[in-house]
């Protein structure tokens, strides 16, 4: 009987976000009005990740599993970046220096660290599957990507050289389009797939 | 020694008593019984039949055979115990019958195996002759006409008028009217199939088997042996159940006829019987869903694989392997520090820019002078420093143009990095922040459709700053991904196709982006350092972009010496696996 219950409203839900996209005058009021409820319940979500996060690092506080060190030091500046957004606002200059000079340095870090296992798992690659057809075709796709990106091959204009290495850049985005269109056709799929409850996102069975 | 047993409750009492001494009923012309002898005694001395009994040896002996629970097939004769039945009783259920009823559907084979034992035994009589069986049967017949003989003479309630002798009273506690006759419930027969009764056999006058041949309980097909079931049933039924009324000293009189006969029988034979009768603990079905099945067959395997033993892998590193990564490490950070601080602004090359930055470049300049912006920032702050090179050209020709701007966020960090950005142009962009959209399709979709603006339903609330509103000249998106730029570019290419569109993005972003500059969805983009840098040249102002375009180059040209060396050097695969337990 739940879901029924929960494929009925979705399938409604959805039906009329989807008549609304063609007829948006007579459809436009309930648009908004789901557009509003879908908000609300995003902000709450939010809120119940939020709540659920700092009561698993207050449980490992108090009872002081591994790593307990760890949630307090989080627990710690969560509440005081909420404070202090609370009193300072972000529109402050300090508060906005406070947060980004903290997270630009971490996450840059992070990606640098993301270079690094990508060309580590690059390597594994040969070492595992050796020289194969895919594997040399990765590693030159890998290389004359970076090399054309770095700007260092230059050509005159009008050349022979320059329409061989607009190809080799164009190349790029033949896959591209592949990918695009590939991914536009999987979202409809799984678009309707909700819509009409085969998939349930929320694990509903 | 002799006694008496009490009509009303079957209790034992001395000769000399004149009334019960548990129920205080009278025993006034109620007949001695001697005493059964005891097993200690051999058995031919105790044995109270007469001669014409003693073929109950093959029963004995089939029942003690069957304590090894080996049932020879042809082994003991029938125990038939029946007994007369009333014709006008025969719409009355008796209580105890109802017990054995309920008995037999509750368990499927509550006394299948005294049965199958019974019939083991009748089927062996049958074999040996027809004159041992009729001795036998003579003996049974005695047993019930004695019980009855007392019974009758004890009884404190007559029977009915018209009723035979040998049937079971009316009257009974608990038992139902003939006016009010209660539903006989169907009883199951016992599986084992039944023999066909001999032409001898007084099976119809058996009273149990006509009343339940009445009521239509049982086929009578059944055969004879359909009355002693229900007799050993209700046996069965006392063992385990005892009626209320018996505990309460309230017998009924075939309650008492039939534990009178039990307790005449040779004490082995009640112990053999006893034993057979012992309630068998039988497991109860246990029923489950196939959700609970599964969810059952998870849990266990959830615990099953926790409990599993799993050895700490201990990560051995080879000493070459760590000095090989520490000199790229060491390569990796000189490069690029080099680049950065070596100042100068020479550069390995220099970079043409892109025709979708030159086309945005000139839709800037085009835009007039009281025109309204707004900057959609998409990007984390880790692509911040880049952002901040591809955006400046852009944003600087805006400046100078005086844009009206207005800036919305789609990433959780956006106010603070349009701040911290915005900031850094000029003396410095001023702007209107209409805040965070956590959902950049409803955002975009908003702005698209201007529903955000449109009419709410009749006594809700006014929507305030739910979906994005605004009509504006052009839009800009500030994107570091593919999937955050597509979500502003198909919303607003589809349903506001007439909004200029120009996309800033980083390196990362730019080939799937630039489909959408090729078929004419966006004016212009530009992405990446190489129009960052390109751009800034050709507004000559590449000082502050040069050193980190250098460093750019450096890094890349490091990762990619690596990767190639890497691929070179690295051992071969292993082409057949390692056998087993040895080297």
């Amino acid at each position: 009987m739940k879901k029924i219950l929960f494929g009925a409203i979705t399938l409604m839900v959805g039906l009329v976000v989807l008549a609304g996209f063609f007829f948006q005058d007579p459809f436009g009021p309930a648009l908004t009005l789901i557009y509003q409820w879908g908000l609300v319940l995003v902000a709450v979500g939010g809120l119940i990740g939020l709540g659920t996060l700092a009561a698993f690092h207050i449980r490992n506080i108090i009872q002081q599993k591994k790593g307990w060190i760890s949630s307090a030091v989080l627990l710690a500046a969560f509440l005081f970046s909420l404070i202090a957004g609370f009193v300072l606002t972000p529109q402050n200059a300090f508060y906005r220096d406070l947060i980004l000079n903290v997270q630009v340095p971490v996450e840059t870090s992070l990606l640098a660290i993301l270079a690094a296992t990508l060309l580590y798992a690059s390597l594994q690659l040969i070492r595992t599957r050796g020289w194969t057809p895919l594997s040399i075709a990765f590693m030159a796709s890998a290389v004359f990507s970076m090399l054309f990106n770095l700007g260092l091959i230059q050509t005159a204009s009008g050349t022979l050289g320059e329409q061989v290495l607009m190809f080799f850049r164009r190349l790029p985005l033949v896959g591209a389009r592949g990918v695009l269109i590939g991914m536009a056709l999987g979202g409809l799929v799984m678009g309707l797939r909700f819509l009409l409850s085969t998939d349930h996102p929320g694990g509903e069975r | 020694m002799a006694y008496l047993i009490c009509p009303e409750c079957g209790a034992h009492n001395p000769l000399e008593e004149e009334q019960c001494r548990i129920c205080q009923a009278s025993l006034v012309g109620v007949e001695a019984v001697d005493e059964p002898p005891s097993p200690e005694e051999p058995l031919e001395d105790q044995n109270p039949f007469e001669a014409e009994e003693h073929d109950l040896s093959d029963l004995l002996q089939g029942l003690k055979l069957d304590d090894d629970f080996e049932i020879d097939p042809q082994g003991l004769p029938e125990i038939h115990l029946d007994d007369g039945a009333g014709e006008g009783e025969q719409d009355r259920t008796p209580e105890w019958l109802d017990a054995v009823r309920k008995r037999a559907q509750e368990e499927e084979d509550s006394v299948g195996d005294l049965i199958r034992r019974v019939e083991s035994a009748q089927e062996s009589v049958a074999s040996e002759g027809k004159g041992q069986h009729n001795d036998f049967e003579s003996w049974l017949q005695k047993l019930r006409d004695e019980a009855r003989d007392k019974a009758a003479g004890s009884a404190p309630k007559p029977e009915p008028p018209g009723e035979p002798p040998g049937e079971p009273p009316a009257g009974l506690p608990g038992e139902p009217s003939a006016e009010t006759p209660e539903t006989p419930e169907p009883v199951e027969p016992v599986s084992e199939p039944e023999p066909e009764p001999a032409a001898d056999e007084p099976g119809d006058s058996d009273w149990l088997t006509r009343i339940r041949k009445a009521h239509g309980i049982i086929d009578p097909e059944d055969g004879p042996n359909a009355a002693s079931r229900s007799l050993l049933d209700w046996l069965v039924a006392l063992e385990d159940n005892p009626p209320e009324e018996e505990e309460e000293g309230g017998l009924s009189d075939e309650t008492q006829q039939i534990a009178t006969g039990f307790e005449k029988l040779p004490m082995d034979i009640t112990r053999q019987i006893r034993v057979a009768l012992e309630p068998k603990l039988t497991p109860q079905a246990l029923t489950l869903s196939r959700e609970e099945r599964e969810q059952a067959d998870l849990l266990s395997t959830l615990i099953a694989d926790e409990k599993v033993a799993r050895p700490i892998a201990q990560r051995s590193y080879r000493v070459g392997v760590q000095w090989i990564n520490l000199l790229f490490l060491l390569i990796l950070v000189a490069g690029i520090g080099l680049a950065l601080f070596s100042g100068g602004t020479a550069s390995l090359a220099q970079p043409q820019p892109s025709a979708g930055g030159t086309a945005l470049v000139n839709w800037v300049a085009g835009l007039p002078a009281d025109a309204s912006l707004l900057l959609v920032f998409d990007y984390q702050p880790a692509y911040a420093s880049e952002m901040a090179q591809v955006a400046a050209p852009i944003l600087t020709g805006l400046a100078e143009r005086g844009v009206e701007i207005e800036v919305a966020s789609s990433a959780a960090s956006g106010p603070l990095l349009a701040d911290a950005l915005l900031a850094g142009i000029g003396d410095g962009l001023a702007y209107t922040d209409r805040g965070y959209y956590p959902m950049a399709s409803y955002g975009a979709y908003g702005l698209a459709t201007g529903l955000a603006t449109g009419e709410t339903a009749p006594g809700l609330p006014e929507p305030t700053l739910g979906l994005l509103a605004g009509d504006y000249d052009g839009l800009l998106i500030l994107s570091d991904s593919f999937e955050g730029a597509q979500t502003w570019i198909e919303q607003l290419s589809a349903r506001s196709p007439e909004t200029p569109l120009g996309i800033l993005a980083t390196s990362q972003a730019a080939p799937l982006l630039q489909p959408y500059f090729d078929s004419g969805q966006v004016v212009g983009g530009v992405s990446g350092y190489s129009d960052a840098v390109a751009l800034a040249g050709e507004r000559g102002n590449s000082a502050e972009v040069l050193p980190r375009w250098r460093a750019y180059q450096v890094g890349g040209l490091i990762l990619v010496a690596a990767l190639l060396l890497g691929a070179v050097f690295t051992p071969a695969p292993r082409t057949s696996p390692r056998k087993r337990g040895g080297r």
